[in-house]
């Protein structure tokens, strides 16, 4: 087979870049590590929004069934599961490990759409059983149907960790509240802390976990509100110390890093086609940038747009039209912090062009 | 916070001795990591290397943009032995580039 695009990660961003790009005839190659493709919208079983322009009300699993259906059907995309790029070898094939042997894949562009990482939290007690990321316990309702516990903290207040409290609630976990250092909320979706008020669900402001105790696994909590200590019996503590992208295969592509807070930490430099630093790697989705669902598929068209204009597959022409609609159709639907972030981050290219790691 | 607090829980690394390498001299993630083996363990620092850079950023007073990533490196998932040298039959054998039809894969 003659790959010209070697996509790595089938979430959202990567099964975008794939479309996109196969739109214009390029064969494409998406890896995924895990058995299914579809990323982490897998286990997302709220609406989305927003989204992209045309396309109706939809929960996060559904739409990673249309899109892969989508690219099942194409027949310029091939789609290997149970894939891992795991480096590269110096005359720049990418190692791929499929269970039994290493395969060494040449390709002309790649995009890297690893999706982001979540962190936890630091407190005493914190590696005890029955402490997980928000993430994690999203995955075990959502997808693996297990029930990680019956009394619950959630630690951090971000939107992604609002919704999973409010389907931990759903699936009868009684959520005692959400422990917020912060003491203003701004910036949350309006309808997810209504909701919390409809289920009784607080948000703990000014106040952190003091202490995680129990043997073998959590049984009680010390929480600090205020400066006030109480404890309190739980099962479960479920934190969300922020998502940062997964940046690994780029520091091997010696690509040129910047650090942006708010895009989620360090991230490769990139331009407004989403090429880094290192030519012929694009980057997109979380791994450009932490945002919404939305947002991530426009990244992962302009990727795949980027990818088919390098190997003139797009008049430059067409390319620029193309681009300019799905720019300003990401701004419409990230956070307007977070899309002034990427712009400020993309005028940077040339300026950011700190190499932080020789090896 | 508790000097005993566990940070890296892949080689039970806890904040004091964190801080005590910090107090040798350590600037970055990977200095930490040569001398106290915080972030090699199973997760390849993917739990800990931000905890890290907050305890570093808190120590050295230095912000979070001036404290680089932990150094990224051939295998980046865990892979088998097996797996890397190729298994018998392929032994030193370099893939056809997604070879369609092996009939090891069936
Ligand atoms: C557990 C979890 C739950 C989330 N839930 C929500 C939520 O409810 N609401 C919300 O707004 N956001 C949520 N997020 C944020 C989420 O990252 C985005 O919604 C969106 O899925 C990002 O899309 P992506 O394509 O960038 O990355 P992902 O969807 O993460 O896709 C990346 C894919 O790349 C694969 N991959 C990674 N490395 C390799 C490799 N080396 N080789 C091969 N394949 C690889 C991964 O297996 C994965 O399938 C969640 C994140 C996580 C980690
Ligand atoms: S937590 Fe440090 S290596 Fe895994």
């Amino acid at each position: 087979m003659n790959i010209d695009l070697l996509v790595v990660g089938g979430g959202p961003a990567g099964l975008m870049a794939a479309l996109e790009a196969a739109e214009y005839g390029v064969n494409v190659a998406i890896v995924e590590e895990s058995s299914r493709l579809g990323g982490q919208l897998r286990q997302q079983t709220q609406y989305l929004s927003p989204l992209p322009s045309g396309i109706g009300e939809i929960r996060g699993f559904e739409l990673a069934n249309e899109l892969v259906e989508a690219v099942t059907f194409n027949k310029h995309i091939v789609t290997y599961t149970n894939h891992t790029v795991i480096g590269l070898y110096e005359d720049g094939s990418v190692g791929i490990n499929n269970g039994k042997e290493i395969i060494r894949c040449e390709t002309k562009k790649i995009s890297v759409a690893t999706g982001a990482d979540i962190q936890g939290v630091l407190f005493p007690g914190w590696t005890l059983p029955g402490v997980l990321t928000v993430g994690a316990a999203q995955i075990l309702v959502n997808r693996e149907r297990v029930k990680p516990g019956n009394e619950a903290f959630i630690v951090g207040s971000s939107d992604f960790s609002i919704e999973v409290a409010l389907q931990l609630y759903d699936v009868g976990i009684n959520v005692l509240g959400i422990v917020e250092t912060e003491t203003s909320l701004h910036d949350r979706k309006q309808e997810n802390l209504y909701r919390l008020k409809e289920k009784n669900i607080p948000i703990l402001e000014n106040s952190y976990i003091e202490q995680a105790k129990g043997r073998g696994q959590v049984e009680k909590v010390i929480l600090n509100q205020n400066g006030n200590k109480e404890e309190y019996d739980v099962d479960l503590i479920c934190v969300d110390g922020g998502l940062n992208p997964v940046i690994e295969l780029c520091q091997l592509y010696n690509c040129s890093f910047a650090f942006n807070e708010i895009l989620g930490g360090w991230l490769p430099t990139y331009q407004a086609n989403f090429e880094t630093s290192t030519d012929g790697v694009f980057i997109a989705g979380n791994t450009a940038g932490i945002t919404n669902q939305g947002a991530v598929m426009v990244t992962g068209k302009l990727a795949g747009l980027g990818a088919a204009e390098s190997l003139g597959n797009v008049p430059e022409q067409a390319a620029d039209v193309w681009r300019n609609n799905y720019w300003s159709e990401l701004a419409k639907l990230e956070n307007y912090q977070v899309n002034e972030a990427r712009t400020c981050h993309i005028q940077n290219f040339e300026t950011s062009k700190t190499k932080v790691y020789e090896t | 916070m508790d000097k005993s607090t566990i940070v890296c829980r892949c080689e039970e690394i806890n904040v004091d001795e964190i801080e005590t390498v910090l107090k040798m001299g350590a600037e970055t993630f990977d200095d930490v990591k040569r001398i106290t083996r915080c972030g090699m363990g199973p997760c390849q620092a993917k739990m800990c290397v931000k905890h890290v850079s907050n305890l570093i950023s808190e120590y050295t007073g230095k912000p979070l943009a001036e404290i680089p990533p932990a150094r990224a490196r051939m295998p980046l998932k865990i892979t088998r032995m097996r797996v890397l040298a190729g298994t018998e039959s392929h032994a030193s054998t370099v893939k056809a580039v997604f070879e369609e039809g092996d009939p090891d894969e069936k």
